[in-house]
């Protein structure tokens, strides 16, 4: 074995310091789950708090997620004993050169802020309406980046069926996690080779290789074992990948399961599948989706299932890291204030590019309703049916029209940060 | 076209074409207020892929019989057996089915890949074409 990939740009120390400080802002509010998997001492929410706000390696995506997370599962007089970390973990996430005196009149309307999305109807969790309350009423404050904006995780609680190595079938954990960003895919091509993931991600101990990398026409394929730290559980998966590179780098992805040749009796997880990817998708609030699907299941069923922990405990944190470029960053584009990197050329050729396939999509599915139209009037008889092929037909336009006009709302919306953008540097 | 031809419908004829038109006027006036409502929202269902929807001519008012063609694995390119994907109606419109489908994964250990291929009808015409992430 050899290959080995532990973190070259933190320490083991650093990363376990960090995960321990973001697995604490989570187990303060969560005592069922410290009570499967105890801590001495067990975490309190308020020191959780100012650890999570002293850390100045922890993104702004994580304090915020966690902070609403943990206010979201306690009551009103819980909330108030902890005005104070709250405020400071806020303030924590403000830029640098916001002066002494501003600094204190921001923090103070996003603590009001978050008060607002802690008593907002749902479940006493953070969910993915509360995270887009917040952006929409903090975005003055903080200007979050388009990857934060459009940031969604974790959706753990779907449960479907999969086979394991040994044949059976078994309900797995499906975690999803995503964002949507204006770099194109192939900004995020580090990221999603496997042998980076312990440089991005506090909770991924070691990727260790177990056979050499054999190359594809678009890729490689690659077996070798990763660890990863839950909690107080260490788990380590003989995986097998599959990383792709499309010809016109549109689709950069690793397709992972449970390699069947190194998978072991001992293996505590007997489902671990799913994709990484960034790929170009149009149609959505920015050109490239990228996104993080998974399926666990945990073998025993006679132990604590830390696997049910997995995306918030993770996965959501690899996500996070990848929408700030992991350690390496993203080079010298970076990604600006909502995410307006893209420049007007760039925004009239993906909304040309948008409304072209609209177009062309809708003049293909209205084409079996344009046919039935004609043959309406040409037989012996004329149909009077033609009046719902008409509206079938209109129905076809309206979606399409509706998609097109979404388009240009994106459009619109990448000039005004363009000229924003220009503004700030004059 | 002549007066009679234009005057020669029985009434029964158009109580089927209004009566149809009545909803799909409904659905004309929901889809447009959709788009209007989801203007620039920038908000989709987060999903695994694990199943697609599309909408195909309904066969009398039911689900046709459909059937999956070349289905090819993304990354490892193999391929899967069509008769392993499941369709279900979601809803009916006026002439129309919404078709759900799916991998039936208990039947068979899959090699874990997103499928591409395609739907046919019954008279092998291709109504859609799908992506599924399947497999383990």
């Amino acid at each position: 074995m050899t290959d080995a990939t532990s973190g070259n740009t933190q320490s083991d120390e650093e990363k376990q310091a960090k995960r321990r400080v973001i697995e604490d802002a989570m187990l303060a509010f969560r005592p069922e789950i410290v009570r499967d998997f105890p801590r001495d001492p067990p975490p309190a929410p308020g020191p959780a708090l100012a650890a999570l706000a002293a850390a100045a390696n922890i993104r702004r995506l994580t304090k915020h997620r966690r902070l609403i997370d943990g206010f979201r599962r306690s009551t009103a007089d819980f909330r108030a004993d902890l005005d104070d970390q709250a405020r400071a973990v806020l303030d924590s996430t403000l830029e640098q050169d916001v002066p002494a005196d501003g600094r204190q009149s921001l923090v103070e309307r996003a603590k009001r802020r978050l008060d607002e999305v802690a008593e907002a109807p749902g479940e006493p969790r953070l969910q993915r309406q509360h995270w887009q309350l917040w952006v929409q009423s903090t975005d003055d404050i903080f200007r979050f980046t388009r990857h934060e904006q459009t940031f969604e995780a974790c959706s753990d609680q779907q449960l479907v069926t999969k086979t394991t190595p040994d044949g059976q079938s078994v309900l797995s954990r499906l975690l999803v996690a995503q964002f949507w960003s204006e770099l194109p895919p192939a900004s995020f091509r580090p990221f999603l080779e496997p042998e980076n993931w312990p440089l991005c991600c506090a909770f991924w101990k070691s990727v260790v290789q177990l056979s050499a990398r054999v190359p594809t026409a678009d890729g490689y394929d690659w077996d070798f074992n990763e660890t990863v730290d839950i909690i107080t559980e260490e788990l380590t998966v003989p995986l097998h990948i599959g990383f792709r590179v499309s010809p016109d780098q549109s689709r950069i992805s690793t397709r992972f399961s449970i390699s069947d040749v190194f998978y072991l009796p001992t293996t505590e997880v007997d489902v671990d599948a799913g994709i990484i990817s960034a790929e170009s998708v149009p149609g959505g609030p920015a050109p490239t989706l990228v996104k993080a699907i998974k399926y666990l299941h945990w073998r025993d069923p006679n132990r604590p299932d830390p696997t049910a922990l997995a995306c918030e405990f993770g996965w959501c944190e690899l996500l996070e890291e990848m929408a700030y470029g992991c350690a390496q960053g993203f080079g010298p584009e970076g990604v600006g204030p909502g995410g307006a990197t893209t420049s007007v050329d760039a925004a009239i050729k993906q909304l040309v590019e948008a409304v072209t396939a609209e177009c062309q999509q809708g003049i293909s599915q209205n084409v079996p309703n344009l046919e039935q139209l004609i043959g309406r009037f040409t037989g012996s008889s004329w149909d009077a049916g033609w009046v719902n092929d008409l509206l079938n037909m209109g129905l076809v336009t309206a979606r399409h029209y509706g998609n097109i006009a979404g388009d240009f709302r994106r459009f619109a919306d990448s000039l005004r940060d363009a000229a924003t953008e220009r503004d700030g540097h004059d | 076209m002549t007066d009679k031809d234009l005057t020669g419908h029985r009434p029964i004829d158009l109580a089927k074409v209004w009566g149809t038109a009545v909803g799909q006027f409904i659905d004309l006036w929901r889809t447009s207020l959709m788009a209007l409502m989801e203007l620039g929202s920038g908000e989709q269902a987060i999903s695994a892929g694990q199943s697609a929807r599309f909408r195909v001519p309904s066969a009398n008012g039911h689900m046709p019989r459909l059937t999956a063609r070349n289905m090819v694995g993304e990354t490892y390119h193999k391929p899967l057996d069509g008769g392993l994907v499941i369709f279900t109606e979601i809803s009916s419109d006026p002439g129309y089915v919404t078709v759900e489908c799916s991998v039936d994964e208990t039947r068979q250990r899959i090699t874990g890949d997103t499928y591409v291929g395609q739907v046919v009808d019954a008279n092998g015409t291709v109504v859609a074409t799908v992506s599924l992430d399947a497999g383990s």
